[in-house]
């Protein structure tokens, strides 16, 4: 019993981590530019193709292909917000939800055009750790700790450096940080392009431990969406807390009950916040 | 606005759409299976479409769950099928679909309690949430059939797709005069204000929270009895009634002919079924690119989608149509 409880508390905070990351690049988008990706399950399958890809075509270590994924969505997420986002910033949220949604659709359907609707995985053999009552796979130990890696260094940016500054004044009011002489239009770029480096990270580590296809990125989006609604819209620090609770519970789920109900109970969380504390755990606190 | 006259040649909105559903019936009922199953399609889409487009065309409310009614709707009358042929009992089969209507409707105003409250962004995480929600516990619900669904062949009259059209173009009339009615009463007026600016709406004395959740009730209704509908042609229900692509396919219908209007939701489900069908045949994997392309032009670039296109000719004549 106790052998199963610290196993799933274990299991349960390294996919945590994982999905902490994936919010985070969904909850930077919305904080800088009020822009809710609806697009960010593809990006998350899109990222694991790319480490995928990266894997079998260079037969390189996974984690370089991952790099080189989280990279590629630097540079994505600028050139689509040059080329497609710009227009959305301004605009009421039911017309950026819709074109968001369009965005959803190209992807998901040229992924299954290029890359047929088979289930892949990347085949890693890193070691696994026992370590008396517990066992640890190597994949997820490694995934944990670049997603809190990357975590860390976002925070770290947005917190002690001019650059992140800048972004916090976005955050809080455009209006005012256009006054102070800050360039909003390079803010939001760049806030895009880090929000879907980090969301194409997700999916590359994600590839590490589960199997994926193109349209498999609708369960992981939901789980986001819950994790950046519990963490307060915006708040990166919530957002990983939040990511850590619904990784607690969805492993909890499936320890316990069955892991087909891990979505249901995670939308149960997800109503109630919003019901009871619509601005989430870190409500009121910057 | 008020020289504008709300007629073309003295025809209004309203005997268009009539028109265009007696064309459609017609057609439906004199040509064979094939042609009546590719019309009985059209306006299932089209019902659908009429059904966003009371609440979310109206109020400018993403909703990502309106597909939720129609899955519901579909299980209410399996449900009640089988309950009722294990009595013995056999009612005919639209009361079951008006069961399904109304169930989807009460189900609606449940959850408009705590999610009408929210807006914008949240609003749509909590439909998307709810949505899945309900077909992840439907999936896992033995009572349900769980992912294989409930089937109730054999215990309603056999497949007859004229009947089951039948069906639809009466809800769809209804459809239609509702969506009418609405448009020309205070609801219909409070909804748009309340897509102008919602604060605003409140402070001029729009009952805000009633008149989102009399919309989307009513919505909800019509998506059950086109759900409803869909149980008996195929003699089953299953988790797939509740795939959210469904909703995409109502809100590119709307969106494509015109948010918030009487006539946007038929020209959209016709133009949007009928070219879905082309590029379905002709281009089988790009299909679904080229919607998707199409759904970010026509927001970007023709918001009040070809309604919004065609009264900007009429309106130079001094008329225009909703």
């Amino acid at each position: 019993m106790l052998e199963l409880l610290i196993q799933t508390i274990i299991n349960g905070l390294f996919i945590g981590f994982l999905f902490g990351l994936a919010g985070m690049g969904l909850t930077l988008i919305f904080g800088i530019m009020k822009l809710l990706n609806f697009a960010q399950g593809p990006m998350i399958m899109l990222g694991a193709y790319g480490a995928f890809w990266v894997y079998v075509l260079l037969s390189v270590d996974p984690m370089l292909g991952i790099l080189m994924t989280a990279i590629f969505g630097l540079i994505l997420g600028a050139l689509l917000y040059r080329g497609l986002l710009f227009k959305l910033v301004q605009a009421p949220a039911l017309a950026s939800l819709l074109v968001l949604f369009g965005v959803s659709m190209i992807l998901e359907n040229t992924m299954l055009n290029l890359w047929s609707p088979n289930p892949r995985s990347i085949p890693v053999d890193y070691p696994t750790f026992s370590f008396g009552l517990v066992t640890i796979s190597g994949a997820r130990l490694i995934v944990s700790a670049v997603a809190i890696l990357a975590s860390m260094l976002l925070m770290v940016t947005l917190k002690w450096t001019t650059f992140g500054r800048i972004i916090r004044a976005t955050v809080q009011d455009r209006n005012a940080a256009t006054l102070m002489g800050v360039d909003v239009t390079n803010v939001y770029m760049v806030g895009s392009s880090i929000g879907i480096g980090l969301t194409l990270l997700s999916g590359g580590l994600l590839a590490l431990i589960y199997p994926f296809e193109p349209f498999g990125g609708l369960q992981y989006s939901l789980y986001s969406f819950v994790v950046v609604v519990l963490g307060t819209l915006g708040n990166p620090l919530g957002c990983l807390l939040a990511g850590l609770i619904i990784g607690l519970l969805h492993s909890f789920t499936g320890s316990y009950w069955t892991l087909n109900m891990s979505p249901a109970v995670a939308y149960l969380i997800l109503v109630l916040t919003l019901l009871f504390r619509p601005g989430g755990l870190m409500a009121g606190r910057d | 606005m008020n020289d504008l006259k709300t007629s073309v040649m003295g025809v209004n909105s309203l005997t268009i759409s009539l028109g265009a559903l007696i064309v459609i019936g017609t057609l439906g009922l004199v040509s064979d299976t094939a042609t009546t199953g590719y019309l009985h399609a059209m306006l299932e889409l089209m019902i659908l479409a009429y059904s966003m487009n009371l609440f979310t065309g109206l109020s400018g409310y993403a909703n990502f769950g309106q597909v939720i009614f129609y899955g519901l709707g579909a299980y209410t009358v399996a449900v009640c099928v089988v309950a009722f042929s294990a009595v013995g009992v056999v009612l005919p089969t639209f009361v079951y679909v008006i069961f399904a209507g109304i169930f989807a409707a009460t189900f609606a105003l449940i959850i408009g309690f705590p999610i009408l409250r929210l807006r914008g962004d949240y609003f749509a995480i909590a439909t998307l949430g709810i949505n899945e929600a309900v077909r992840v516990t439907i999936c896992n619900t033995k009572e349900l059939g769980e992912g294989r669904g409930i089937y109730v062949l054999g215990m309603v009259p056999s497949y007859d797709i004229k009947m089951l059209f039948i069906q639809l173009l009466i809800v769809t009339f209804a459809a239609m005069i509702v969506t009418h009615l609405v448009l020309k009463t205070k609801l219909g007026y409070g909804l748009r204000a309340i897509r102008a600016d919602e604060d605003v709406a409140e402070i001029m004395g729009v009952n805000t929270a009633k008149y989102k959740s009399i919309a989307y009730s009513i919505g909800a209704f019509f998506a059950g009895l086109a759900g409803g509908v869909v149980t008996l042609q195929f003699a089953c229900s299953f988790p797939e009634y509740l795939y959210i692509g469904r909703s995409v396919d109502m809100f590119t219908a709307i969106v494509l002919g015109g948010t918030g209007t009487l006539l946007g939701p038929l020209l959209g489900s016709i133009i949007f079924w009928t070219v879905k069908d082309a590029l379905l045949i002709n281009f089988p994997y790009f299909h679904l690119i080229i919607f998707g392309i199409v759904l970010i032009i026509m927001v970007l670039f023709f918001p009040r989608g070809i309604m919004g296109i065609l009264n900007r000719f009429l309106s130079k004549k001094g008329k225009v149509l909703e």
